[in-house]
């Protein structure tokens, strides 16, 4: 495919810092702003886990008392979920997909304004609720009442925090929509679409799908409390188990929201560097379809030890065990791509093989997971936590930082370091992997979640996943001075900066001129 | 502000799209709240 033409005129940006950055409504900018607070919400969420991790270096109470404990997983979570990854994966949107399809901007270029800047009140009222009498929320993230219903004063500022962040990914995923359904360029068919544009077309669906249920569920939780309700008051003739069936409807949707369009940049990422095509395109769109489809049928997996009909175990048991068709398509897929490709291994690359590998591993224990006898042993215990930091961690977490390091040079016109990118990847994959490894076998011997203290049995490997926590956080820092450094300076990137690269975002110079695409380029 | 799209009939689509959009926000969180009353 290759572009005719590209305007790179109309170059004034606007002046002052209000003006440039509040009012914008350059999907650039937007984009830069998502990734800005993305970052700093990772390092405050990031905070939050070295204070559990330093807390449970050793058994006994150490360092905060039980109910601040609790306050800390519960926000880490609700951070680092709707503050950090979904934000980092809008703001790649906001800066990729109208480049990769050859759009001016945005469709809604004001509401995408509104997306972003509603982020910060969302989160400026979720944490001031640490500030408050009584504490934040500490009941986890996934808030079940009656638990819930005991926070303190923070209760209704939660659920107003929470909706706030729905609207937001609402309005972001109708602009992700309306963008590439209506505004791609002529000959940019639906199938000639990057996978990273795919992936992210399929995850809005999901978000206007499933976000409403959530608003849905904590506006019951919020009448439950204080109009007078009892949707999940067993006292007044509700059941508390409902809240669990219509939370987890949102949730399972909601980790595939935070994986697809990772997916989408492994599949960008790999055939630049094995300078090959991506194999199997139209598997990938259709196993991300498939993905995506399952994630409505399975939700009662997180909840097997409830109480449920032998019929709905094995129900839910056997959708679940489906995904790992689709997925081994795409690692399939990926692994064909590599094969006989000529390989280098950039830092962009380095992270894309990682998140191949170690998001396998998340998937093989989501696959134990999935086995229902299996997981009243599992339930609650260390290793679900690691199951699904593999997941999150070493696979969406890694995608965006291989993500940014792919784009960089496109969005700088720098060359990051390359020496210093290839330590980084390296003292994280390391690190993560003591940091969430031993958590496997720390579930397995029976170590429950959500506890400031512990039986002594499991000090040592709570010891061993302490110190790659601080060394995996310690390391961050060096990502942050190579971005910072990027942006202030370094060797001038070419327009096409990867010699494998394909698709129109390589097509304009680097960095990426304000306006791009205001004639729509012709794709062949 | 540039604006993206100029000719009325990419208007109309993404008007249409938006539409569609909200309405399927409303449809479901309506439907998941009520039909718990």
């Amino acid at each position: 495919m290759t572009a005719t033409t590209h305007d790179t005129h109309h170059e004034e940006k606007p002046q002052g810092l209000i003006r440039r950055w509040v009012f914008t409504t350059n999907h650039k900018d937007i984009g830069t702003l998502y990734l800005c607070w993305a970052l700093l919400m990772f390092f405050v969420g990031g905070t939050m886990a070295m204070v559990i991790r330093a807390e449970l270096f050793e058994p006994g109470i150490q360092l905060v008392d039980p109910y601040f404990f609790n306050q800390m997983t519960t926000m880490h979570a609700l951070v680092m979920i709707f503050g950090a990854v979904m934000p980092a994966f809008v703001g790649l949107a906001n800066w990729m997909v109208p480049l990769m399809v050859g759009a001016p901007d945005m469709a809604l270029p004001r509401m995408n304004n509104w997306s972003f800047w509603l982020l910060p009140f969302a989160f400026a009222i979720l944490l001031s609720t640490l500030l408050m009498p009584g504490g934040g929320p500490a009941g986890g993230w996934t808030m079940y009442p009656p638990l819930m219903l005991e926070t303190g004063q923070a209760f209704p500022f939660v659920i107003f925090a929470i909706h706030i962040m729905g609207i937001s990914s609402i309005m972001g995923a109708i602009n992700v929509i309306a963008t590439i359904l209506n505004m791609r360029a002529p000959g940019m068919t639906l199938m000639k679409m990057p996978l990273f544009v795919w992936t992210w077309l399929i995850t809005a669906y999901l978000l206007i799908a499933v976000m409403p249920v959530l608003a849905g569920a904590v506006t019951m939780l919020l009448t439950d409390q204080y109009f007078g309700t009892s949707f999940f008051n067993a006292a007044g003739g509700g059941d508390p188990v409902l809240f669990q069936h219509v939370f987890w409807f949102f949730g399972h949707p909601e980790v595939y929201i935070m994986i697809l369009p990772a997916f989408g940049i492994i599949s960008q990422i790999v055939p630049t560097f094995a300078r090959k095509p991506l194999f199997g395109y139209s598997s990938m769109v259709y196993a991300t379809a498939s993905i995506a489809f399952l994630s409505f049928i399975v939700w009662a997996h997180h909840m097997f030890t409830v109480g449920m009909p032998l019929a709905g175990e094995l129900f839910f048991m056997y959708s679940t065990m489906l995904i790992a068709i689709p997925t081994g398509v795409k690692v399939f897929n990926w692994i064909a791509t590599m094969w006989r490709g000529a390989m280098t291994f950039e830092t962009p690359m380095l992270f894309a093989i990682g998140f191949i590998i170690l998001f396998t591993i998340g998937g093989f224990s989501g696959l134990m997971l999935a086995i229902a006898p299996a997981d009243f042993q599992y339930q609650d215990t260390y290793f679900v936590v690691a199951h699904f930091h593999y997941v999150l961690v070493t696979g969406a977490v890694f995608s965006i930082i291989g993500a940014v390091y792919y784009w960089l040079p496109k969005w700088t016109g720098h060359m990051y370091n390359e020496r210093l990118g290839k330590t980084h990847f390296w003292l994280s994959t390391i690190f993560v992997n003591v940091l969430f490894f031993p958590q496997h076998f720390l579930g397995l011997a029976g170590m429950p979640r959500r506890i400031p203290d512990y039986a002594v049995q499991f000090a040592d490997w709570n010891m061993v996943s302490s110190i790659g926590g601080f060394c995996f956080g310690l390391s961050q820092l060096l990502f942050l001075y190579i971005v910072i450094k990027t942006i202030r300076g370094g060797q001038k990137a070419t327009d096409r900066v990867w010699e494998g690269a394909h698709g129109l975002e390589w097509e304009v110079p680097s960095p990426a001129p304000y306006h791009t695409f205001e004639t729509p380029p012709v794709v062949k | 502000m540039i604006e993206p799209h100029t000719d009325q009939r990419t208007r109309r689509r993404i008007r249409l799209t938006v539409a569609l959009c909200v309405l399927a926000v409303v449809g479901i969180y309506v439907t998941f709240f009520l039909e718990q009353m």
